[in-house]
């Protein structure tokens, strides 16, 4: 039986989670937000700050899992080394945060109005600033959720991560449990009638995410099948292994299958008028599905990242190898 | 830059006894119970009636192109211009834990107080450019474990069928035979 990784093991997990599912929410909202400026007040407000408290949580994650989380959060004196992905990432994630938060304080009405009253050209301007910090927001949290993939990527010794498939994978995953997230949260707080044609397009956007989500995963599970002995080793934790449960009916069933099947049947249903519970259910059982799914995808994949070193030990196979013609 | 200095390991002469492991914990005042910067592996091959068993010391490759060194986000790993060995700067380090997923051979070991791996015992006194030896080498008996300038080292065993450990585009400073 073969150990799984666990030198980065929930902690990371969460981060990579939270992070992705921070982006994609950004994403979501400033879509919103920029679709009909001045509208859809709650799902904005609430949208924006679960893009930061989702980072915020991710961040403190990914902090308490080093070994000096102190002197980890002083981000100026601690990722200075510019060869490294993780300083890059750091900054990013730096710049990021105080964008997100910002776009949250300025959507949100008490702190707005605050503001207004004693700077009166930010009373003036204040949908323009929003709509400047979402333009702004945009490739930064499309730079947050790929940057969850390429922290991985970038180790260099770990095969299973080793692929520009898992940046992609994760990207997707990231947009996709964001975009749960915001809806789910519409679902309780819009009552707005003008979000109705807003809420269709988006359920066609989970549709199309999925369906892509599912092709880049096979991708990326028949790449590494193929790929080398390490690499269908690591994959085989999750196809067969000691990880097989949790990927087959946790990332591909309760996260692809059951917010695909929702998301069609409530675009279906959309055209006849059905009893408010099955709105109200369906949404929320498949984007809660998506972010299980989400969660486990980002567990199982760290767990499953097995060191080259462990599963095939270069150096001993070489002296091993040298040890025949003595 | 200067001289490359790097580890020999002659598995012809090592008789698994752990003196290595043993003196580089007590020199470099590693904590019982925790972490081991320098490890006596053991291959098994062959079938049985005709097994073999090859034993092989090992610890930090101290490579040209340290993969830690890439990735580490603090700069607290650098590479010594004037011996090629690999240090670490404990106050630098975060113990993110990412040079261990970088090193292509896992070498990377955290503590309290950072990322611990061999210095070549430069950490413990010794003066390598003087030409004393790490203590893991000093100590062994059956001088199986050698330490010294890659082209000195390569020439000892040049007389062995010997092969240098390659992987991928770190360069590491080890040979075996």
């Amino acid at each position: 039986m073969v150990e799984l990784q666990d030198t980065w093991s929930w902690l990371p997990a969460i981060y990579l989670f939270l992070g992705g599912l921070s982006a994609g929410a950004f994403l979501t909202t400033a879509f919103v937000k920029l679709a009909r400026p001045g509208r859809f007040e709650k799902t904005v407000t609430g949208g924006m700050w679960i893009t930061v408290g989702a980072l915020a949580i991710g961040l403190f994650s990914l902090i308490a899992e080093v070994e000096k989380p102190l002197q980890a959060m002083w981000v100026f004196g601690s990722f200075v080394n510019p060869t490294s992905w993780m300083t890059i990432g750091a900054w990013l994630l730096l710049v990021a945060f105080i964008v997100f938060l910002l776009s949250a304080l300025v959507a949100t009405k008490p702190v707005a109005e605050w503001l207004s009253g004693s700077w009166k050209w930010f009373g003036a301007h204040r949908e323009t600033v929003g709509k400047v910090l979402a333009v702004v927001g945009i490739p930064l949290a499309v730079g947050v959720a790929v940057y969850t993939g390429i922290l991985l990527g970038a180790a260099g010794s770990i095969p299973l991560w080793d692929t520009w498939l898992l940046p992609a994978l994760f990207t997707v995953s990231a947009f996709d449990t964001g975009l749960a997230a915001v809806l789910i949260l519409a679902t309780f707080v819009e009552r707005d009638e003008a979000f109705e044609p807003i809420r269709s397009l988006l359920e066609k956007v989970v549709v199309a995410l999925v369906v892509l989500e599912g092709i880049v995963l096979v991708a990326f599970v028949s790449t590494m099948q193929g790929a080398g002995t390490n690499e269908a080793t690591s994959v085989g934790i999750l196809t067969e292994g000691a990880l097989s449960v949790q990927f087959w009916l946790l990332v591909v069933v309760v996260g692809l299958v059951v917010p695909l099947v929702a998301a069609v049947v409530q675009l279906l249903v959309a055209r006849r008028r059905v009893d408010k519970a099955v709105t109200t259910a369906l949404p929320v059982a498949g984007g809660a599905c998506a972010l299980v799914g989400g969660f486990t995808l980002r567990f199982v994949v760290l767990a499953a990242g097995l060191h080259a070193a462990l599963v095939s030990p270069v150096a001993l196979e070489a002296a091993q190898g040298i040890s025949m013609f003595l | 830059m200067g001289k490359q200095y790097g580890f020999y390991a002659d598995t012809s002469r090592c008789i698994k006894c752990w003196a290595c492991e043993v003196a580089c914990k007590q020199w470099n005042g590693i904590e019982p119970g925790t972490i081991a910067r320098r490890k006596v592996h053991e291959v098994d091959s062959g079938k049985f009636p005709d097994t073999h068993r090859t034993f092989v010391s090992m610890s930090c490759m101290h490579c040209e192109k340290p993969a830690c060194k890439e990735v580490c986000p603090t700069g607290a790993i650098s590479k010594r211009e004037e011996d090629g060995i690999v240090t670490v700067d404990k106050d630098k380090c975060i113990g993110c834990h990412y040079c261990f997923f970088a090193c292509p051979f896992g070498v990377p070991e955290y503590t309290d107080a950072g990322m611990d791996k061999c210095d070549a015992c430069l950490g413990n006194g010794v003066k390598i450019d003087e030409g004393e030896m790490p203590h893991c080498v000093a100590t062994c008996p059956t001088k199986a474990l050698h330490f010294g300038p890659m082209d000195e080292l390569r020439k000892m065993q040049s007389e062995k069928v010997a092969k240098e450990v390659v992987s991928g585009s770190s360069k590491p400073s080890f040979v075996a035979s």
